[in-house]
């Protein structure tokens, strides 16, 4: 869930009341999946949380208020009764019945801990006796402020004697706790509880600390021309986003993310339906660009003495893997535990490329809004393959037609320059004093009639070795607040402003055209095979092509 | 820090004549006598009954059922130091937020039990640069727990609250032709008084106000008096 809080509380640890009770709802909702019998409860305006379990622990330990062994509480949740029944039979074991409430303190502004905890002939424990059953490592570190860590008080809605464990220290707590990078388990009382829960046998179960698990859901989409389902995918992370693939093209249909008034808006461009446009899909609105993104020169390289002849379908070249590249097939799909994979075997001479390739695309939304695309592909010839998502973005929404208002930053030095035929001149050029540079906040919409070639961005951009996991681009939409961050492992990113772009059947009745979007297609260089000196796309059987490239999504306020 | 000593002194010295009686179904013989005693004000029953309970003890049995869904244990002092200081605390969380209990070392802490008042000046100090946020108070009436809320002591406007602002704020429904009494230090006090300086002066040593709501004794029992 957001973390709604100002800046001020989060660094002072406290939380308000708002919150608290916000925090206990989500954690119910965990413990309802799990089955770990929480409860909320209400006393006048007032919510807490509680429940009631039984525990067993060494009877000899126990009876002993000097001593104690090295023994923790254990909560054993899976008890039945005949097995309760066993275990008091048992003399070693001794049964506790413990009821723990969770309150939120108006005077300290944070939860507190209540519990009591009683034999099964109903008599209270003790406080010696409860302090006997804290874990050694505990006793030992509380053991000096003793009778002001864990006292016996009022209940203050319920009027009668609990145990507490004291709140005065819990905003220190938990202010270290926000200073961590994920320090916060999903919600403040989620982490604070398993924080302090274990001094009192509460050990809450690692589950709850897994942000608000991901949803996909699966259902029909449509069907190919020759009667094969479509299946389209839904990501929802719980935080407003949500993200939908279908497993034709294993294209992204829809993304949609809040702006800074929490508005949600879909911000890439697509069609309805198959039919409307995914079927031809002439401008791969969304799709996996493969087995070659960008262009092939003549569509025609050399690997290993032998020429190879690919299709020719723009310009006297191979652009996007061929008639039929990968955004136009059908792939194979199924839900993981975190989102969805899509798999797409390309067969031998299909386009013309050499070997048997087998792909896999991994799609997955985080609970920090971002959508992570993980590829990996393998051959059983030597080829060539550079692979690509090819998302068309608007952050004022799909559907606002220009890049007005946008603003772009990237994080490239250099560009690969292109010829009259739209290939790489084999140059790494330096941006600098360049249309090319963006390496400072760059108005988007107001740069493109500086692009040489007036058919605005169609370029690559340069960062240099593969492999490495870096940012490429941010750009920015100062209306809506909203801003994406590209980070990529391939060496280059094409950079395309839809010039060529005429879709009157977009989404929702819009209608695209020229500079209606851009993509940010991470890439290895255009032309690759045919030059020695770019990176490689060159992958042999035994070897695996891997990148991953990520957009995070954010808000500015 | 109020000038008014002379109240501070008052109630420190304040003390409440108790009558102590046995229960009925605790007698095993002879009903003992009830034990009357001036206790102090300011301070804990189990800190000021060990002599009532030896005396007690002596005509029962031994001490079966200890109601403990309904009293808190009494282990012995520590546990009344306990609760003592983690109602100081709380007092202090809602009066500053706990700047001045945090910034106090740890002896000050173990020390404020025995020697109160040069450690409670400094719990009790409204500095200019920060006011009290909320004021520490209970309130009590008979057959329900204590009722406690956040209250500022000034409105936005900058008034200063008064009694009958918080008894308005906490007991809406509080019957208003006079039938209930509303004690502090078991005096009536005016309505009309600023609530901060009720907080500076009449607040136990937990820097509490335990505000009494009781309901007037009735005009025919007056009559007979």
């Amino acid at each position: 869930m957001s973390q709604n809080k100002t800046t001020s509380e989060k660094m002072s640890g406290i939380i308000s009341k708002e919150q608290c009770f916000r925090c206990f709802k989500d954690m119910l909702a965990c413990s309802d999946v799990l089955d770990d019998l929480w409860e909320i409860r209400y006393f006048e305006t007032e919510c807490y949380l509680s429940k009631k379990t039984i525990i067993n622990v060494n009877r000899n330990k126990f009876q002993s208020e000097s001593e104690s062994r090295n023994e923790v509480l254990q909560e054993d949740t899976s008890l039945s009764n005949d097995e309760a029944t066993e275990m008091y039979n048992n003399t070693d074991c001794q049964i506790l019945s413990v009821e723990y409430h969770v309150l939120y303190s108006e005077s300290y502004s944070v939860p507190v801990l209540y519990f009591n905890c009683h034999l099964p002939d109903g008599r209270l424990l003790t406080l010696n006796e409860i302090w006997s059953q804290v874990p050694l490592n505990y006793q030992e570190r509380l053991q000096q402020d003793r009778w002001t860590f864990l006292t016996q008080v009022e209940h203050p809605y319920l009027g009668r004697p609990f145990y507490q464990l004291h709140p005065c220290h819990t905003d220190k707590l938990m202010a270290m706790v926000a200073k961590v990078p994920g320090g916060v388990a999903r919600n403040y009382v989620i982490s604070w509880l398993s924080s302090v829960g274990p001094v009192v046998g509460l050990n809450l179960r690692p589950e709850y600390g897994i942000p608000e698990k991901m949803a996909v859901t699966k259902e029909k989409y449509a069907t190919t021309a020759d009667g094969k389902d479509i299946n389209v995918y839904t990501l929802r992370n719980g935080r407003q986003s949500e993200v939908r693939l279908i497993d034709w093209g294993a294209i992204i249909t829809h993304i949609r993310v809040p702006d800074k008034n929490g508005q949600i808006d879909d911000i890439t461009l697509g069609y309805d339906t198959f039919k409307d446009g995914y079927d031809t899909n002439p401008f791969y609105f969304g799709g996996i660009i493969g087995r070659y993104t960008n262009r092939i020169a003549r569509g025609e390289f050399r690997l290993d003495d032998q020429t190879y002849n690919l299709t020719v379908n723009n310009g006297g070249n191979l652009l996007h893997g061929g008639n039929r590249g990968f955004d136009k097939r059908l792939w194979e799909s199924e839900i993981t535990q975190d989102g969805v994979m899509m798999r797409y075997t390309s067969a031998d001479g299909e386009e013309g490329f050499p070997g048997e390739a087998r792909v896999n695309v991994h799609f997955r939304l985080t609970a920090e809004n971002e959508l992570v695309i993980d590829f990996k592909a393998t051959c059983t010839k030597p080829t060539v393959i550079n692979l690509t998502s090819h998302p068309y973005f608007n952050l004022a929404g799909h559907a606002a037609g220009s890049l007005e208002g946008h603003t772009i930053r990237m994080d490239a030095e250099n560009y690969t320059p292109l010829n009259e035929n739209s290939i790489p001149t084999g140059e790494i050029a330096r941006v600098k004093g360049t249309a090319f540079d963006l390496t400072t906040d760059t108005d988007f919409a107001q740069r493109l009639p500086a692009v040489p070639g007036n058919v605005g961005f169609d370029h690559n951009f340069v960062f240099g070795k593969p492999g490495w996991d870096k940012h490429m681009a941010r750009v920015y939409h100062a209306g809506t607040g909203r801003q994406m961050d590209v980070y990529s492992t391939e060496p280059g990113v094409q950079v395309y402003t839809a010039y060529y772009v005429d879709a009157p059947k977009g989404k929702g009745g819009a209608k695209y055209g020229q500079w209606s979007g851009f993509c940010l297609e991470a890439q290895h260089y255009p032309d690759s095979p045919n030059n020695p000196t770019f990176p490689s796309t060159t992958v042999r059987p035994g070897e695996t092509y891997k990148q991953t490239t990520k957009y995070a999504f954010s808000v500015i306020r | 820090m109020g000038d008014d000593r002379a109240i501070l002194r008052e109630n420190w010295d304040g003390r409440i004549p108790v009558c102590f009686s046995l229960a009925e179904d605790e007698i095993e013989q002879e009903k003992p006598e009830n034990v009357f005693a001036h206790v102090p004000r300011q301070s804990y029953f189990p800190l000021v009954t060990e002599k009532v309970s030896k005396y007690f003890s002596q005509h029962v049995d031994k001490e079966k059922e200890f109601p403990e869904s309904e009293l808190l244990h009494c282990p012995g002092r520590e546990a009344v130091e306990s609760v003592f200081m983690s109602t100081v605390k709380e007092a202090d969380a809602l009066k500053h937020r706990s700047s001045i209990i945090n910034s106090m070392q740890k002896k000050d802490h173990k020390n404020m039990f025995d020697q109160f008042w040069p450690i409670n000046k400094k719990l009790m100090e409204n500095t200019d640069e920060e006011s009290i946020k909320y004021i520490p108070f209970r309130i009590y009436q008979s057959e329900t727990g204590f009722i406690q809320k956040l209250f500022r002591p000034f409105s936005e406007e900058g008034q200063e609250h008064t009694l009958d602002d918080l008894i308005k704020h906490v007991l809406p429904d509080l019957d208003e032709d006079g039938n209930k009494r509303v004690l502090i230090q078991g005096i009536e006090v005016p309505g009309e008084t600023p609530i901060l300086w009720l907080s500076e002066h009449l607040s136990y040593p937990d820097n509490f106000l335990h505000i009494c709501v009781v309901n007037q004794p009735s005009m025919t029992i007056s009559d007979h008096w």
